[in-house]
């Protein structure tokens, strides 16, 4: 059963067996799994419910709907703009499907580092089978890549470098390009149409724009969830339960588990991965359409091994307009001749597997700060993320930035810009090296994210880690973590699957002891 | 619509010449093509934000039209929106190039701002040769499974 503000029963003090915070990856597996056993569900969702009538392909409205602080999460330095969903069905409403298992060299490292052997390959073969047949992930056809694909496919032929198609979660897909904007045709197969509707199957309800505040921790067998409907009423919810499952993403679920006092150990916040990605714009004499076509259906990873595991791969976006306006390079009437020629454009992502020296790259934290407010300064809270781009992480950006423009120039662009302050034109070799000269902080390289994890990791060693193999809080059990913050390392590949994966098998492991 | 009596949630008159300008010099297109429209998505924008980025963005409008750091930066007194052109974006490249990273944050925020307010609006997607939504009319989506048009009107989808 959906529950909506408007909906709201008149009761608002409730009891469940399990209440789940987020429905997005996780806490949809999460509720799927628990209700099919007999458990009595409650899940909270900050952001709307949606369906496919409200995915009208409108940018201005969907982006401020669906999206974290309307699509202008960052970095406290706005450094690293970062995408997440705050939306019924999490950030799988709005992802661009890329549907790859946690590759098996990660898994090992998991268990080598963090003592997880039970997340190597040979125990996550059935879980990857199970979601894959779940949600139709499928290898994307040859004959089904949009033309900015195949500027991935042809480069790779050429340079001699790897390059194949990718997988995604769709079933009948058309190519409109607009997943960013929510699956207008139901053709994604995101959570809303498998995990979230598995479990209203049972004794499951979802309050949507319902945000959890806080959660009072009794014991490891009783926790009051207290909750706000976002539509400016003054209603309150509180939940009573034995079980608490927190999936609100890497970044809401350490801010909501410090702000009630969960944070324990000095660990929850901290270790936060993004994924950080470098754009570079090609410009060719053909047409791309990058607001078209089925986005992400193709790769290259030559360069995913640089040091010691850790590298970068290429993939290309669906390219929203919204994203196009704030990440095209340079200024004035140059910025507008190149957007106007945005039908020629390909677009190339090079995402970084960070962490590669092995240090914290970033944290999610409260702080306080003086605020002036009427003439008078007031100390409030607020959230922060701070992120600073370790310098072999970086190192291995710009080689795969490098390979990126190469890229383009291989499947025929007569012209690359990086995403760059500078708006720098490349137009032959001797100018990719110029490029490279330019300042290249932060800020002056554009850089996004829409994969963070890490930030509640994963571990058997409570000093280092803040959940164990079951994903439950070392320090407070009956609460549990069911995200992307658990990743103990960043995935090193779009982290759906592996979400789901490591989800699924902590539920096998722990089986939440009720 | 013209820039008088606006509906706008956060933004006052004396900062939506600031957007205006800021609009112009960043993306290249004059005050009258932006039009009040881009104003209204600016404000629609921030106005999504907590108050505490909100409180952040109205410092930073205030600071870019201050005389004082255009003097800092530029040696002039001038406010942002009585610059020439050419000052403007001189004066916004300081920003860029800052050795302090409060300065490239604010025209990181900017940038931004002007970029989403004016690209997500429907009135500027004929000049960038975007073509619009596919709902309703698919068989013209350009690159449709890479040219092939599987889908014909009555298709079930």
């Amino acid at each position: 059963m959906i529950i909506t503000p408007d909906n709201l029963p008149e009761d608002h003090a409730l009891q469940a067996d399990i209440v789940i915070i987020g429905t997005g990856a996780g806490g949809a597996m999460a509720a799927a799994r628990f209700a099919s056993q007999g458990y009595k569900i409650i899940m909270l969702e900050e952001g709307p419910y949606v369906s496919k009538k409200d995915f009208t392909q409108e940018e201005n409205t969907l982006v401020r709907k669906m999206y974290r602080r309307g699509g202008a999460l960052a970095t406290d330095d706005m450094s690293i703009r970062i995408l997440q969903g705050k939306v019924f069905g999490g950030s799988t409403t709005i992802n661009w499907m890329n549907s790859f298992r946690t590759p098996d060299d990660v898994l090992e490292e998991w268990s080598a580092d963090f003592g997880l052997e039970e997340y190597l390959p040979s125990y996550m073969e059935s879980h990857y089978q199970g979601i894959e047949e779940r949600m139709s992930i499928h290898t994307v056809p040859e004959d089904q890549h949009s033309p900015q694909n195949l500027i991935i496919l042809e480069a790779a032929e050429k340079m001699g470098i790897h390059g194949e198609a990718c997988r995604n979660n769709s079933h009948g897909c058309i190519g409109c390009g607009k997943c960013g904007l929510g699956c207008a045709y139901d053709a994604k197969q995101d959570m809303r149409l498998t995990y979230l509707k598995d479990a209203q199957q049972y004794d499951c309800t979802i309050f949507t724009s319902t945000k959890a505040t806080r959660i009072d921790y009794q014991d490891n067998n009783n926790q009051t969830i207290h909750a706000t409907p976002q539509d400016g009423s003054e209603r309150h919810v509180t939940i009573t339960t034995q079980r608490t499952i927190v999936a609100g993403g890497a970044i809401m679920t350490p801010l909501l588990l410090q702000h009630s006092g969960l944070g324990t150990g000095g660990i929850v916040g901290k270790y936060l991965h993004l994924h950080p990605v470098l754009g570079s714009v090609g410009l060719y004499d053909r047409e791309i359409y990058p607001t078209y076509g089925i986005p992400m259906s193709a790769y290259s990873h030559e360069l995913k091994d640089i040091t010691n595991g850790y590298g970068v791969w290429q993939e290309v976006p669906d390219l929203e307009l919204f994203l196009a306006g704030v990440n095209m390079p340079g200024i004035g009437p140059r910025r507008k001749e190149l957007m106007e020629q945005a039908n020629r454009m390909g677009v190339i992502l090079t995402l970084t597997r960070d962490g590669a020296s092995g240090k914290s790259a970033g944290q999610v934290r409260w702080r306080r700060g003086l605020n002036p407010q009427n003439g008078h300064f007031a100390l409030k809270k607020y959230p922060s993320i701070t992120y600073r781009l370790d310098p072999l992480d970086k190192k291995h950006a710009l080689m795969g930035l490098r390979q990126a423009i190469e890229m383009h120039f291989s499947a025929g662009a007569t012209k690359v810009l990086p995403m760059h302050a500078h708006g720098f034109e490349i137009t032959n070799d001797k100018q990719i090296d110029a490029f490279f000269q330019l300042p290249m902080g932060p800020n002056q390289l554009s850089i996004f994210s829409a994969h963070p994890t890490g930030s509640v990791r994963m571990g058997k060693d409570p000093k280092q880690t803040a959940v164990n193999e079951c994903m439950e809080l070392h320090h407070h059990p009956g609460v549990y973590v069911m995200d992307g913050s658990t990743l103990p390392t960043a995935p090193g590949v779009n982290p759906m699957v592996s979400i789901l994966g490591a989800v699924s098998r902590a539920i096998e492991l722990g089986n939440i002891g009720l | 619509m013209s820039f008088e009596n606006l509906d706008l949630d956060f933004l006052e008159r004396a900062d939506i010449e600031v957007v205006l300008h800021l609009g112009q010099m960043i993306l290249g297109i004059d005050t009258e093509e932006l039009g009040p429209e881009f104003i209204v998505e600016a404000d629609a924008f921030i106005a999504n934000l907590e108050e505490f980025l909100q409180d952040d963005l109205k410092q930073l409008l205030g600071l870019f039209n201050s005389r004082l750091i255009a003097f800092l930066l530029m040696g002039t007194f001038k406010h942002f929106v009585d610059m020439t052109p050419e000052q403007q974006a001189t004066f916004y490249n300081k920003w860029v190039y800052s050795r302090l990273g409060l300065f490239r944050t604010g025209a990181s925020t900017l940038k931004a701002l002007c970029g989403w307010s004016y690209y997500s609006l429907e009135k500027s997607w004929e000049a960038i040769n975007y073509p619009g939504k596919t709902i309703g009319r698919e068989d013209k989506t350009p690159t449709l499974l890479q040219g092939k048009q599987p889908w014909q009107e009555g298709m079930e989808l």
